[in-house]
């Protein structure tokens, strides 16, 4: 029996028991949606947390020092733009740093107003991050110096206040101030559930008039080396330490430390859904294996009648064999399209970006045809055994 | 075309041995058309199993073609089977799950004919058998005779040279019977030889030669 035969034989088998096979592969469509689901979803983080380390210029070379402390806690911020301009002026190897102050404000233009945040930057901001202006110009280190009064508007915000109009050149409120509207800057949507769009950006020195505090959220340091930012974190370590009265009441994130903790994440899922895989896979094979002794039992007669008109051992293992690869086949790729369905539904419903891992698809195909074969091989053997005396003489 | 010699066959071992075949010789010429005749258990389907290739002799030798059995693997006899005989059984013979067509193709399947020359030829066979409007019917749509007829097609449709049929009108009405031994008689007249075990004497009267067996030998 050639293999097109075969396979249109165990089609028709498998057509004539729908409920059954499909039961059967219940198992195996289970373990497949989930090991679908669960790498797009850890593929999906993956990839949002890279992008958005990228996004923000959190490159390899880059430094973020935060204030305060876990232990003992310290939760005031004690770095200030000072802190940050002397780690500039006084750390080898530091290229440049950005201070970032964080309020919340109202802001005012004619009837409309909006409570929104404000971020305190230093002009090099949009050069770092790769963040553009759509109109006007970022405020400039003449405006940082002389702590004038000037703003650049998110897109939601420049929308919300000015719809079509053109902000740049008009005056709004912040608080009980008026600000200049020198530029606005374009859309750069949602991170970390953060609307950057959302934002007006000031002068750090004006945002601290505005705010009336020094304190920074925090400071970010830019090494030109990759490899030399553990000496340089010591550096600025001296640095801040000799400024804060040897207290020590900030520390560092780099990128290094984030992708190792995303990367301890990622294996424990990894290990977590390889276990449920061979779980529902075994679980699979073993209904199938079950489901293929009582076929090959119950067309024992069958098999008599097919023996007696010429099929060789060969052909009655392939027939069966066929049918289990096909059954297993069937079941990984309903776990399959189910698993994708799921993780669309799933990451769309939870904002993440969509991803289908193909390797995850390969690996889920694989391991069907390894199912099929492992369930398969074992009662295609029974069946193909089978003393054709015997079985045409069974009821 | 076939001869058996002293051919013995036992089922079971030891205490529970049953004799089914002892010492039987006989050989049957292309073109004859036999009945088998005999009592229930006195060995007709051992013997019609050992004729067709479906078991080995305990002892003895069943020449086919001038081939011994005995030499041959269970592979080259699922060929000769395929090749050379066609059996007829008295019921559960078709394939319930396949269609009349489906049915008749399935020799041409272990064959290896390809897909448009089955179509063809288990047309024309069905459509010899007056079963031209029924090739799509499955077994349990049809009735009783056209089932037989159906199994006939099947086992004709590689030409084969001995036709066995075990009790083939066992489970038709008389006149369906009589339509199935006409067609076997037919067979015999164009150069096929046929073997029928039968327990209707009439229908056995009509062979060109009667075998009748007891316990296990002709008589």
């Amino acid at each position: 029996m050639n293999p097109r035969d075969a396979f249109a034989s165990a089609l028709d088998m498998l057509r004539a028991n729908r409920m059954r096979s499909f039961l059967t592969v219940l198992g195996v469509v289970i373990g497949v949606a989930i090991v679908i689901l669960l790498t797009s979803m850890g593929e999906s983080a993956r990839t949002y947390v890279a992008n958005l380390v990228q996004s923000v210029g959190f490159g390899a070379n880059v430094l973020v020092i935060h204030p305060g402390k876990m232990d003992p806690p310290i939760e005031a911020s004690r770095l200030t733009y000072q802190d940050a301009l002397e780690v500039r002026r006084r750390v080898p190897g530091v290229v440049d740093v950005m201070p970032v102050m964080l309020g919340t404000v109202k802001a005012r233009y004619g009837q409309k107003s909006r409570m929104t945040n404000v971020w305190g930057v230093t002009p090099n901001y949009p050069g770092l991050i790769g963040y553009r202006t759509r109109q006007g110009a970022f405020f400039d280190e003449a405006d940082n110096h002389r702590r004038k009064k000037v703003c650049v508007l998110g897109e939601k915000v420049a929308t919300a206040l000015f719809g079509r109009l053109s902000p740049v050149g008009e005056r709004i409120r912040l608080g009980s101030k008026k600000f200049l509207i020198v530029g606005v800057m374009e859309q750069k949507g949602e991170m970390v559930g953060f609307d950057i769009d959302d934002v007006i950006f000031l002068p750090v020195t004006t945002a601290s008039d505005l705010l009336d505090t020094t304190r920074l959220l925090e400071i970010v340091a830019w090494t030109s080396d990759p490899d030399a930012v553990g000496q340089v974190k010591q550096g600025i370590r001296d640095v801040l330490l000799s400024r804060h009265k040897r207290e020590d009441d900030f520390h560092f994130h780099t990128q290094g430390e984030v992708m190792s903790v995303l990367g301890k994440v990622t294996s424990a899922l990894t290990t977590f859904v390889a276990a449920i895989a061979a779980i529902s896979l075994v679980v699979g094979s073993i209904g199938i294996m079950n489901i293929m002794l009582v076929s090959v039992a119950e067309r024992t007669r069958e098999i008599g009648i097919r023996k007696a008109i010429g099929a060789r051992r060969k052909d009655i293992f392939v027939q069966f064999l066929t049918e289990a690869l096909l059954i297993s086949f069937l079941g990984g790729l309903m776990g399959i399209a189910f698993g994708a369905g799921l993780s669309v539904a799933v990451l769309s419903l939870i904002n993440l970006p969509v991803r289908v891992t193909g390797w995850a698809v390969v690996a889920a195909v694989i391991a069907s045809g390894i199912v099929g074969i492992v369930s398969g091989v074992y009662p295609a053997m029974r069946a193909a055994s089978l003393d054709p005396v015997h079985a045409l003489r069974y009821e | 075309m076939i001869r058996l010699e002293d051919v013995t066959k036992t089922h079971g071992e030891d205490a529970d041995v049953v004799h089914a075949v002892r010492g039987v010789s006989f050989s049957l010429e292309r073109g004859e058309f036999v009945a088998l005749v005999g009592p229930s258990g006195c060995g007709k389907s051992t013997l019609l199993n050992l004729i067709g290739c479906l078991d080995r002799p305990t002892s003895g030798t069943v020449r086919l073609q001038d081939r011994n059995v005995e030499t041959l693997s269970d592979d080259e006899l699922a060929t000769i089977r395929n090749r050379r005989i066609g059996f007829v059984f008295q019921f559960h013979n078709l394939l319930p799950r396949l269609d009349a067509q489906a049915n008749v193709e399935l020799p041409m399947l272990y064959a290896g004919v390809d897909r448009a020359a089955r179509r063809e030829r288990a047309r024309a066979q069905l459509d010899r058998m007056g079963l031209a409007d029924r090739v799509g019917h499955l077994p349990s749509q049809l009735s009783g005779g056209e089932r037989q007829r159906v199994a006939i097609a099947r086992a004709l449709v590689m030409e084969p040279s001995l036709v066995l049929a075990d009790e083939p009108t066992g489970n038709l009405d008389t006149k369906r019977g009589w339509e199935i031994l006409e067609i076997l008689r037919g067979l015999a007249a164009t150069g096929t030889t046929v073997l029928m075990v039968t327990h209707d004497t009439e229908m056995a009267a009509s062979a060109s030669r009667i075998l009748t067996m007891r316990d296990g030998v002709l008589v």
